[in-house]
């Protein structure tokens, strides 16, 4: 055996120091604080145009950084943290949805559409806008969910379609191919609530 | 007009999904990333499995100690079943038929008749002589019967009737001589 390498048998193993172990800690504790200021907007985002709620949006972000802190110890082998949040946060409020099936929604996406922005309109406008996205908000609520859940993701500008597919868990091709469908799908339904108007 | 509203604008994007995109654009409510570090900082941290108060950590960590003591709970479960098992075996090599305490008749109750109960899957433990065919069969002829089988015997149809005709004959007030 060599001078310079001592080979310690199994038994013989040391644990690592309490220093090295706090050490530890405290840098995955540094690496979460740093993804909640970075990411915890995109994913309020995320949650709230599933959710419709914004104390339901909120939750969904907290669970999600909770669930990250009780895995923080694998924070290192995730190669994109943003998409990996996404990830968390999009399986979290479509649980959450599933869940609270049965709970009215219709006065969240009425709420949600008279807080979205409107700039430069007159009063009467922004009703008439508020109406219009109301409506086309219960639309995509009536998709079905595969295009639905497409059409939400690719409403977010930061998401390219391969980090779409990453995060439902599907191919490139079939991320497209649902999105032209639910863009049909939408267009016929609104016809359809036009032409019964 | 369905195509009119399937029609994409410059962005490439359809008026319905503009909707989508003004939620997507919606900046996140003030102190967000707050309220999420402190909940994260109530959170407690994730324990350590069996760490007792005044011992050496390392001592525990260390994959000696670990072997040691997962070869002693081995050691234990298996001599533990090991000597249970030695236990319940010495004591079933055969099954035995135990006497059954013949129990006192009070007066005037019901009496078992004589009857004995043998339970299913008794071993009889005395050795029986295997009997030859021609005896077997031979010996309800030739062979008087017990005592019970006997009795029993006694008892036919026809002998009962006779039995509780002379009991009747007895019970019958006799004729008394006609005054003469």
């Amino acid at each position: 055996m060599s001078a310079g390498t001592t080979v310690f048998p199994i038994w013989m193993e040391m644990a690592p120091s309490d220093a090295q172990q706090t050490a530890r800690e405290r840098a995955a504790e540094e690496t979460l604080a740093a993804l909640v200021d970075e990411y915890s907007g995109t994913l309020y985002r995320v949650a709230y145009s599933v959710l419709h709620n914004t104390t339901d949006a909120e939750d969904a972000v907290q669970e999600a950084f909770l669930r990250v802190l009780r895995h923080r110890d694998t924070l290192h082998e995730v190669r994109d943290h943003r998409v990996w949040l996404i990830r968390i946060v999009w399986n979290i409020v479509l649980d959450r949805k599933r869940r609270a099936k049965t709970r009215p929604e219709t006065d969240d996406i009425a709420d949600m559409a008279r807080v979205l922005p409107a700039e430069g309109l007159s009063a009467e406008e922004r009703a008439a806008a508020a109406q219009h996205h109301t409506h086309v908000l219960k639309q995509v609520d009536k998709l079905p969910a595969k295009e639905r859940e497409v059409l939400l993701l690719s409403a977010f500008e930061e998401l390219s379609s391969v980090e779409i597919a990453s995060v439902l868990g599907i191919t490139e091709s079939s991320v497209r191919s649902r999105l032209f469908r639910a863009r049909n799908l939408m267009a016929e339904m609104l016809d359809h609530g036009r032409s019964r108007r | 007009m369905s195509q009119e509203l399937n029609c994409v604008n410059e962005m490439g994007v359809t008026p319905a999904e503009e909707t989508l995109r003004l939620v997507a654009r919606m900046a996140a409510p003030e102190g967000l990333e707050e309220r999420v570090k402190a909940r994260l900082k109530e959170e407690p941290r994730s324990g350590r499995v069996l760490v007792w108060p005044g011992t050496d950590r390392r001592w525990s960590q260390s994959a000696l100690a670990r072997s040691a003591a997962a070869a002693m709970i081995v050691c234990v479960v298996g001599g533990g079943a090991w000597s249970m098992y030695s236990h319940v075996q010495s004591r079933t090599n055969a099954a035995r038929a135990m006497p059954v305490p013949i129990r006192q008749v009070a007066p005037g109750s019901f009496s078992n008749a004589g009857a004995m109960r043998s339970p299913q899957g008794a071993v009889v433990v005395h050795p029986v002589k295997p009997q030859s065919k021609k005896s077997s069969e031979a010996k309800p002829k030739d062979e008087k019967a017990p005592n019970d089988a006997a009795k029993a015997k006694a008892v036919t149809p026809k002998s009962g009737a006779k039995n509780i005709q002379a009991i009747g004959n007895r019970l019958e007030p006799r004729k008394s001589p006609a005054p003469r």
